[in-house]
């Protein structure tokens, strides 16, 4: 499919579509840790400036979602998962789907710098930029540790509502940026193993695709590995308490449990409940790590 | 949804953006004045 081949206006898609582009599920999770960076932060600000970087960050990661779109409209096109995204279907031209991104990352950016600070703004910017340039344009398509690398966009939100609270960096939030770097590739490639001939299709070098199913398997149970390791770091340096550490213990020895399935049986369910999964534990941890800050205090 | 309803519905979503936009930075000025910072 080339360029000539989109739609040419707007004129079919509804709010809908416009929505679809901000990558609502991503949103979320961006949103959710966002948030607990931001409350779990040792400080006090006006709390509808501290809404209004959430919203920042929310927006600048629609922001991300719709460039994505907008630059990957002609392989997702070419794949069941996201031929009847808005702009590859025809529903949203694609400069319409460009011109919405640019908007709202300045937007975000803007509002962001107003409602926080220089550094928590600076932050933004360069998770945008990396997520529209360093992993779409240049790493999604030439090399299998796309993701690895590429997972550090996804990372920063964390860090970014931590920033917007107390506008100087600490190693608190480094963790939780480690934890969800950690997190994506065995998140991602559990996916991506059930979507093996996609990729192939479409000269994406998702590990799947370059390195086979089994060392795939075996990549992703290392890194769960590793994610679960560091999960305990924020009780280890006594950040966290008792109610993290039995929620990251608890939550931990399910993933593990998950993740050597996968490598054990090469049955795609079991890889498919560890991607289903590993969005749970996301949210799971965090929560915890919110709970155990509010409790504790 | 015809065409024109969905037009009808973009024009009604971007205007409650834009007022949404700016009650954000209004709220964003009246903090800022009132705390000096």
């Amino acid at each position: 499919m080339t360029v000539d081949n989109f739609s040419k206006d707007s004129s079919l898609s509804d709010v809908k579509d416009f929505i679809t582009l901000l990558k609502p599920g991503v949103l979320l999770l961006v949103v959710y840790t966002a948030l607990v960076g931001s409350l779990i932060a040792p400080g006090h600000v006006h709390p509808f400036l501290a809404a209004l970087s959430i919203f920042s960050i929310a927006l600048g990661s629609g922001a991300a979602g719709a460039f994505n779109m907008w630059y990957d409209r002609d392989i997702d096109g070419l794949m069941a998962r996201t031929r009847l995204r808005p702009i590859p279907s025809g529903r949203i031209a694609p400069s319409d789907g460009l011109g919405f991104s640019a908007v709202l990352t300045v937007t975000s950016i803007v509002l962001m710098y107003f409602a926080s600070n220089l550094q928590a703004a600076l932050l933004l910017v360069f998770s945008i930029f990396f997520y529209d340039v360093i992993y779409t344009m240049l790493l999604k398509r030439t090399t299998a540790q796309n993701i690895v690398i590429g997972g550090a966009a996804g990372a920063f939100p964390p860090v970014i509502g931590w920033l917007s609270i107390v506008p100087e960096y600490s190693f608190e939030p480094l963790v939780l940026f480690a934890i969800i770097f950690l997190w994506t590739p065995s998140h991602f490639w559990a996916l991506a193993l059930n979507r093996c001939q996609d990729y192939a299709r479409v000269n994406v070098p998702m590990l799947p695709v370059t390195a086979g199913p089994e060392k795939t398997r075996r990549a992703i149970f290392i890194y769960s590995a590793l994610l679960i390791v560091v999960s305990f770091v924020p009780y280890v340096l006594n950040y966290k308490g008792m109610i993290y550490l039995v929620t990251a213990g608890v939550l931990g020895s399910v993933y593990m449990y998950l993740a050597w399935r996968v490598l054990r049986y090469q049955n795609p369910k079991d890889a498919m409940k560890l991607f289903s999964y590993s969005i749970v534990y996301l949210f799971l941890l965090f929560s915890g790590m919110l709970l155990d800050h509010y409790l504790v205090k | 949804m015809s065409l024109a309803a969905k037009r009808r519905q973009k024009n009604i979503a971007l205007g409650l953006c834009l007022a949404f936009l700016v009650a954000i930075f209004y709220g964003l000025g009246m903090i800022r004045l009132s705390h000096g910072a």
